[in-house]
Formats: C-alpha cells, structure tokens, sequence
C-alpha cells in the first residue's frame, strides 16, 4: 500500500501548456462558400446593341468564372433589394447616387461586386469594385482597359483579381488548351481553346491525324505527332510536328519509328518527347534549337516509357513504363537513370500529370473495366480517386488524359459519360466536377498551358 | 523581562524565556499562516497514475523450487539399514534426524514461497502485464471521466458549429479564444488570447461560440475553476 502510494505520487503531476489553464482544441473547421451579390455590369456611354452584347459576354464570363472556382455561392438577382442600374459603383456617401449597404446585409451577402463598362473608339474600360458587406468595407477598386478583340482576357483577368484578393492566389482564368478533336467520321485534328471552351482555333489540318500534343507553358508553341508520308521509305511515320501558334507547322523529329508523347520542359528550351529508333521506346530530351538528343531513360528491353512529363522545377521526370509487365507509372531524376515507381495498385497506370508545386500527380487508372483520374504524392502515398461517373447506359463511364491547371486547383480530363468525350474539370479533393465543352465534337489529350497574365 | 527578573534562580530563567520565545514563535506562524495564505480547498490537478505495461506473457505452469525434488531423490538412493537392535535404536534415531531435517526443509521452503509471494506481488506493482487495469484512486477516476466527457462534448459542440468561408481554407489561420462558463454552461465572457490576423478567420470563430451557447455544464470539480479562471478554445488546435 505505502508502495503505491509512493508511486502514485511520483507520476502524479499537473500539465497544461497555456500557464496551467484547461485548453481544448476545437479541430478543423468545414469549409462554407460565401455567398456573393454580383449585379450585372452597369453600362456606360453610348447605348448601342454591340456594346450591350459585349458588355453582357463580359459579365457572364466572370460569372461562370466566380462561380467555377467553387469560393462563391451566387446570389439569385431577384433577391437584390436594389435596382443597380440606377445606383453608382461606390457607396453613399462617396458617390451622391451611391448604392446602401443596407440593401445588401438584409440578404446576407457577403461579398457584393460593383462594376461598370465602357466601350469608346474601339476600347473597353471596365471599372470595378469588390466590397466586404459585413464590414461595409471595400476590398479593392481597379481599373482595367484594353482593345475590344482582348476584352475576354479583360474580364478573366478581373476575376483573377478577385480570388487573388481573397485567397492570395490568383486563377486559373486566363489560360489555354490544347486538345485533340474530332466531329464525327471527320480527321482529328488539334484544336486551341480558352479554360472555358471558348476562343476555339483549329491548329491543323493534316486531314489524317494529329495526335498527343503538348502546350508550352507560355501558349505559344504546340507539339503533336502526325502520320506524316516518308517518301523515299514510301510509308507513314509517326512524325513530331512544332507549330507557333500563330505561324506555320515544322517537321521536328522523324525518327524512324515512334516520335511521341511530346511535353515542353519547363525551361522553355527543350522538349522531352518517346523515340523508339533505338530499338526500345524510350524517352528523350530534346533541344529545340539544336535538336541534340539525349537519352533519359534506358529500357529494360522491350519495355516501352512513354508519356515523359517534367516537373516544374524541372528536377523530376514523371513517365509512364510497362517494365514490371504492366504500365505504372515511375519518378526519376532528370540527372540520373535510377527510375522509382510510385503505383503499385491497378492493371494500368498512364499518363502523369504534375501539380504546378510539384508535390502531386495526377493520372489516369484503369479499375474494373474503366479508366478513372487519381491523384497521388510524389512519394506514392496519400492515392485518391477523383472521378467516378456512370454513362447514361448505367455503364461506368471513362475519364482519362488528366492535366492540371495553371494554379493547381483543377484538373481537366476527357470524359465519356454524356456519349462522346468531352472536356470535364474537378478540383483536387474530387468535388466541384463540371463539364465544360458541351458540343458535338469528341476530345482527347488536352494540356494545359500555364497562366497568361 | 519583569517576571524574569523577579525569579532569582538562572536556570529557571531561562527556563521561562525559551518557554516564552517558542509559545510566540508558534503563535506567530499559526497567525501568519491563518490570514496570510490561500483557505481555498486544494484541486487535485490532472492527477495521472501511470501503469507500466507489458506483454502478457505466456501462461505457464508454476515452477517447482529445486530443493524439493532433491529431498525426494535421496530417500530412494540410500542403501536399507540392516535389521537389529542396535541398528533399530540408529534407525530410529536416523528417522527422527530425517523428519527433523525434512521438516526444517519444509519451513524453509514455506519461508522462501511466501518472500516470492511478496517480491512478485511488489513486482507486479510496478508492472501490469496483459490487459490489467489498475484499479484507480477514487479521487481522479470517476471524476477524470466526467471532466473528458466534459472536454470531448464541448470540442464537439463547438466544432459542428464551426465554419470558415473556402477562400480562407488553405491559410493555415489559428486563433485561441478564451472562455468563462457559468455552472449552467452560459457562455460568460468571451475574449480572443491570440489573433489570427485575419478579421474574417476571427468573426468565423467567434461565431462559432456564439452559435454553440450554451455549452454543456460542466462537471462539479470544475465549474468554480471555469467560471473564474476560464479556459482555452484553440481553433483549430
């Protein structure tokens, strides 16, 4: 008894950090978008239909732009208490004609966009302002101005402001894809398109096949392979073919045999790409102006590694390999040949996709039948499932060729489920799924450029 | 010092001084103690009685001591004592040696069983092996239940309660409100230790408390405590 008296003392002892008082941790909060009063643009200057007809593009631009990147919850309009036509963009008293506050607290927004449009000789003048209702507090006014022909530009622009503001990272709003489509028995060819789908540009015209392009990071250049006709071999090839987006396509590689699965180095001055001349599909880095060749990666023998993709670092290699006898996908360093695999689960794993901080990859799993988008560390853990959709034949449907956004919070895929495949986005954590080509084409492979403003 | 003075004889002087002197000394430190320290009654703060635990080990069956066997042994190995009289009175007297001897043998034992008996039971003390919990001291089991229900009910209320607008998610924000609670579980006052920096983080999470007002009452050993001392919501630890 005295024994454990004795011990009882001894482990006895009182310890709270906070100078001795109780402390509970809460835990993380959920996550609640906010619910946002955005009017339409109030228009300035003459009253013709072709400004009224821009001005409204504009304002359903941003829209679609603040409503995608899933912070905002959209106030129906007929909630307003204010006619916003007949109110200035500032506040009463700053503007004698200004909006109340006390319009906007009763129907609980929280965060009210104020703007305005102007269209004189040719050029857009968008006045705007970003208030914080609770407070009665402006967030920031700006000024953006530019020609007509970029005013979509204009507006993205607005709305990367906005979600800047408020999380410190700017959008994805101003960027482009490069995608394969086809419409019906027609070739597929490539085509160039805003995030939103609009702005579409054919790029080719090959009229047979133009297949796995790639973007460069600053939109100007795309790569995509074609079966171009060798003459003296007398046979078709598969050819890699570089474009200026606005110039004339070159033939770049022509190997004999495969010249494929084309991505741009971060660097800008390279172009890592499959070339199987040598015997074995493997990956190569190539240099744009010099087209010196070197070889990143070295079987094993019949072992195909396609699909290269290098971080944005540009210290890792992200590929895919059958090796192991089924296609996984592996990590190398760009210096060394060491190749490390990071999936292990599945039958087939392909096409990575790196995150803009370098810490994730995204790729396309073949499970039960179907192709699903996954997500996964660098280090191989943490492996999600981001989509998961039925065809309207109660099929799974499949979503494949993932490629991240420019800011890392979306993913953009192609997708079967309505019929043909179209262009999906969703966010990393597997919400906020949207669909965002709606036509009668069929995509494939799109890429994502990086941000353009 | 008068008193001392009339009384002639030195030893009982002195005798009367120290007396003197210690009867104040105890006055004053029973007086200093009275009014000058805290009469509050002593909270047995997050008493935690430790177990060391072990694996279970494997069940065995208990250990015969050796000397018990070689008692047995001997008996057998010696040699029969040839039959006559003089023998007769030696065997005798042998037997009696021997019962003398085994039951010498036999205390000894008893005496060596019973000090293992006390080592292990120290022994199992300080080690608990297999899913043995120890019974607890009465003053911190029952209550130190009461007082993490207490916690886990106000976390959970506060947390359901807890909301933060998506375009603060990945700001990594952290806030610590300080709290007083009535006895009823009535939010008393509210008062933010450490900002977030951000005013939007903050309101959410004082928005929070004020949508899970009031709070679960709290257990009796701590009600005083919380209502005075208060305590710390760290959100979102």
């Amino acid at each position: 008894m005295k024994l454990l008296i004795a011990i009882f003392l001894l482990f006895s002892s009182a310890s709270y950090a906070n100078d001795g008082k109780i402390y509970i941790s809460v835990g993380q909060a959920k996550s609640k978008k906010s619910l946002l009063a955005f009017p339409l643009f109030n228009q300035y200057g003459t009253k013709i239909k072709s400004n009224s007809t821009l001005a409204t593009e504009l304002y359903q631009t941003v829209k679609n732009d603040l409503t995608v990147v899933g912070l905002f919850q959209l106030i129906d309009p007929d909630a307003f208490l204010e006619d916003t036509s007949k109110t200035g963009l500032r506040p009463y008293p700053t503007d004698a004609s200004g909006f109340s506050f006390k319009n906007w607290m009763p129907i609980g927004a929280e965060f009210l966009i104020r703007a305005g449009v102007k269209i004189v000789a040719g050029e857009v003048i968008l006045e705007t302002y970003l208030y914080y209702v609770p407070q009665a507090k402006l967030v920031f006014g700006r000024k953006y101005n530019t020609k007509k022909s970029m005013a979509r530009e204009l507006a993205h622009k607005f709305s990367n402001d906005v979600v800047q503001a408020l999380t410190g990272k700017k959008a994805m709003f101003n960027s482009k894809i490069i995608v394969t489509g086809k419409k019906g028995n027609g070739p597929k060819e490539l085509y160039l398109m805003d995030w939103d789908g609009n702005n579409k540009v054919k790029m080719t015209n090959h009229k047979n096949l133009a297949i796995s392009p790639a973007i460069s990071n600053d939109a100007k250049m795309i790569a995509y392979t074609s079966m171009a006709y060798h003459r003296k071999a007398k046979t078709r090839n598969a050819d890699l073919f570089i474009k200026p987006v606005k110039g004339k396509a070159k033939l770049f590689s022509y190997k004999k045999g495969i010249n494929s699965g084309a991505s741009f180095h971060p660097n800008g001055s390279d172009i890592l790409m499959t070339i199987s001349q040598a015997g074995n599909a493997d990956i190569y880095q190539v240099d744009l102006t010099t087209k010196k060749t070197k070889r990143l990666t070295k079987g094993p023998r019949n072992a195909m590694n396609v699909e290269p993709t290098v971080s944005p670092d540009g210290t890792t290699l992200a590929f895919s390999s059958d090796r192991s006898g089924r296609p996984m996908i592996y990590i190398m360093p760009m210096n060394s040949k060491k190749a490390k695999r990071i999936t292990f689960a599945g039958r087939y794993n392909a096409s990575p996709s790196w995150s803009p901080d370098g810490k994730k990859i995204a790729f396309a799993g073949f499970d039960k039948g179907h192709f699903d988008i996954f997500i996964v560390n660098k280090s191989g853990f943490n492996l999600v499932r981001l989509t998961s959709a039925k065809k309207t034949n109660g099929k799974w449907a499949n979503n494949e060729s993932p490629t991240f956004s420019p800011d890392g919070r979306f993913i953009m895929f192609a997708s079967n489920r309505t019929g043909k495949k179209q262009l999906f986005i969703v966010d990393t954590e597997g919400n906020n799924e949207r669909q965002i080509t709606k036509d009668e084409y069929s995509y494939e492979k799109p890429k994502w450029s990086g941000h353009l403003d | 010092m008068r008193l001392a003075d009339k009384i002639k004889d030195p030893f009982k002087k002195s005798l009367l001084v120290s007396f003197l002197s210690h009867l104040g000394l105890v006055l004053f430190l029973y007086l200093n103690g009275h009014f000058f320290f805290n009469n509050d009654e002593v909270i047995i703060k997050n008493a935690i009685q430790v177990d060391l635990v072990a694996l279970p080990d494997k069940a065995k069956p208990q250990a015969k001591p050796k000397v018990k066997k070689a008692a047995a042994k001997k008996p057998s190995l010696k040699k029969k004592p040839k039959f006559n009289k003089k023998d007769q009175s030696s065997a005798l007297k042998s037997l009696k040696a021997m019962s003398a001897i085994e039951k010498l043998k036999k205390q000894q034992q008893q005496q060596a069983e019973r000090i293992q008996k006390i080592t292990q039971a120290l022994a199992e003390q300080k080690l608990k092996k297999g899913n043995i919990v120890n019974k607890t001291n009465s003053l911190t089991g029952l209550d130190r239940i009461k007082m993490n229900q207490f916690y886990e009910a106000v976390r959970i209320k506060v947390n359901t309660n807890f909301f933060v607008p998506s375009f603060l998610k990945n700001q990594q924000l952290s806030t610590k409100v300080l709290l007083k609670i009535a006895s009823t579980g009535v939010v008393l006052s509210k008062t933010i230790s450490q900002p977030s920096g951000n005013d939007i983080f903050d309101q959410a999470v004082m928005t929070s408390i004020d949508k899970a007002s009031p709070l679960p009452a709290p257990p009796d050993r701590l009600k005083r405590r919380l209502e005075i001392e208060g305590f710390i919501l760290g959100f979102p630890e």
